[in-house]
């Protein structure tokens, strides 16, 4: 397989002029299709060459040839699969993040449509972790993708999220935000979460000692099951902008760069053109600390 | 005095404006203008710490008003 990626590599520039080595979606295509080896793992091996996957041409230099491969051997779930997680899903697997855990138990119906970046009116009625797989399949089918049909439990929260690096929150009521949040801390990983309520909307990132959504919506038995977008509903732009912060998160916290909205919470209004970032009271000890070791280890 | 109020989530309410306020007024009293019930707060900072219900305001104080959000 070594030997096919160097033949397959061409000589390439980025627009400055720099040259670089890259190797194009037919050519891997053929050369995991040729060993049988997976295309993540082709992408890999010519990453470790210093031989770019083409697809992944403008995260360059942005992010190096070893930042690119630790995204690609990275497992994160996407838990709720409607406007946040469809929006996060893509953008997760165009960036290049290997393994995607999708998990919502939930089909889409019509009222999805104004913001549900799978749902489309030939969709309505499908389950929204198959229209994610098959979506990414079409975007990056280097992305090993584990749809579940499921809503995440206390009872299968762990078994879900074991080998993920981190889990975004992209529910829609704030008890299933309280579960995810637990299946965290027991499986030691972070978390991103982002919510919204028509064109508003705020998103920060928990670790498994830190007060957490407790910091923001009170104790779980004592916080409504809907906030204010029962009332105003979930705008399309507000849903996409605060799933692109989430993605901001997720690779802050594997590529270990910059400093994750831990203990800050990052408040948006897009109508007004509001942006503020807020400490949260009584944070942890550790809150806004340096981000430690995430514990899962990558295959 | 003037307290600077920003209410995110507040579908079509003023996200920002300026309310003027006597002085030893408090959080409830700013509520109270602004005709939000205290059910539908769900956080309150004032000059990005904690706020509370009883707090007493100083001009220039800036509130920002969460009420619980979780759509997605």
């Amino acid at each position: 397989m070594i030997a096919d990626i160097e033949r397959s590599a061409v000589s390439r520039a980025f627009p400055d002029g720099t040259p670089y080595r890259a190797i194009g979606v037919r050519e891997v295509a053929a050369i995991a299709a040729a060993s049988g080896i997976p295309l993540r793992q082709v992408e890999l091996a010519a990453l470790e060459r210093d031989i770019l996957p083409e697809r992944y041409a403008r995260n360059f230099r942005s992010f190096s040839f070893a930042d690119q491969a630790a995204l690609l051997r990275a497992r994160i779930a996407v838990v709720g699969l409607g406007g946040l997680g469809g929006a996060v899903s893509e953008i997760l697997a165009r960036l290049g993040v290997g393994r995607l855990t999708l998990i919502d138990g939930d089909r889409f119906e019509e009222s999805n449509l104004n913001r549900q970046l799978f749902s489309t009116t030939e969709a309505l009625g499908t389950p929204k972790a198959e229209a994610a797989a098959a979506r990414i399949r079409l975007v990056n089918p280097a992305i090993e993708t584990d749809p579940r049909i499921t809503f995440l439990t206390a009872e299968n929260g762990p078994g879900l999220l074991a080998g993920c690096r981190a889990a975004v929150d992209c529910l829609d009521n704030l008890p299933s935000r309280f579960v995810l949040e637990d299946a965290c801390r027991s499986c030691g990983i972070p978390l991103v979460s982002a919510a919204v309520a028509g064109s508003s909307g705020h998103v920060m990132s928990v670790f498994p000692g830190d007060r957490g959504l407790r910091a923001i919506y009170g104790e779980p038995g004592r916080a409504p099951r809907k906030g204010a977008e029962a009332a105003f509903g979930t705008l399309p732009f507000a849903v996409w902008f605060l799933a692109c912060l989430e993605c901001a998160e997720v690779v802050k916290l594997l590529l270990r760069r910059g400093t994750p909205l831990r203990g800050r919470l990052f408040l948006a209004d897009l109508i007004e053109g509001l942006f503020e970032l807020v400490r949260l009271g009584a944070a942890s000890e550790d809150e806004g600390a340096p981000q430690e070791s995430p514990t899962a280890s990558d295959a | 005095m003037k307290i600077e109020v920003r209410h995110y989530g507040a579908g079509g309410r003023p996200v920002a404006q300026r309310v003027e306020l006597p002085a030893g007024s408090r959080m409830h009293d700013l509520l109270a203008r602004l005709g939000l019930p205290e059910a539908e707060v769900g956080f309150l900072l004032v000059n990005q710490g904690d706020g509370s219900f009883d707090r007493v305001l100083q001009d220039g104080d800036r509130v920002t008003i969460i009420p619980p959000i979780g759509g997605g």
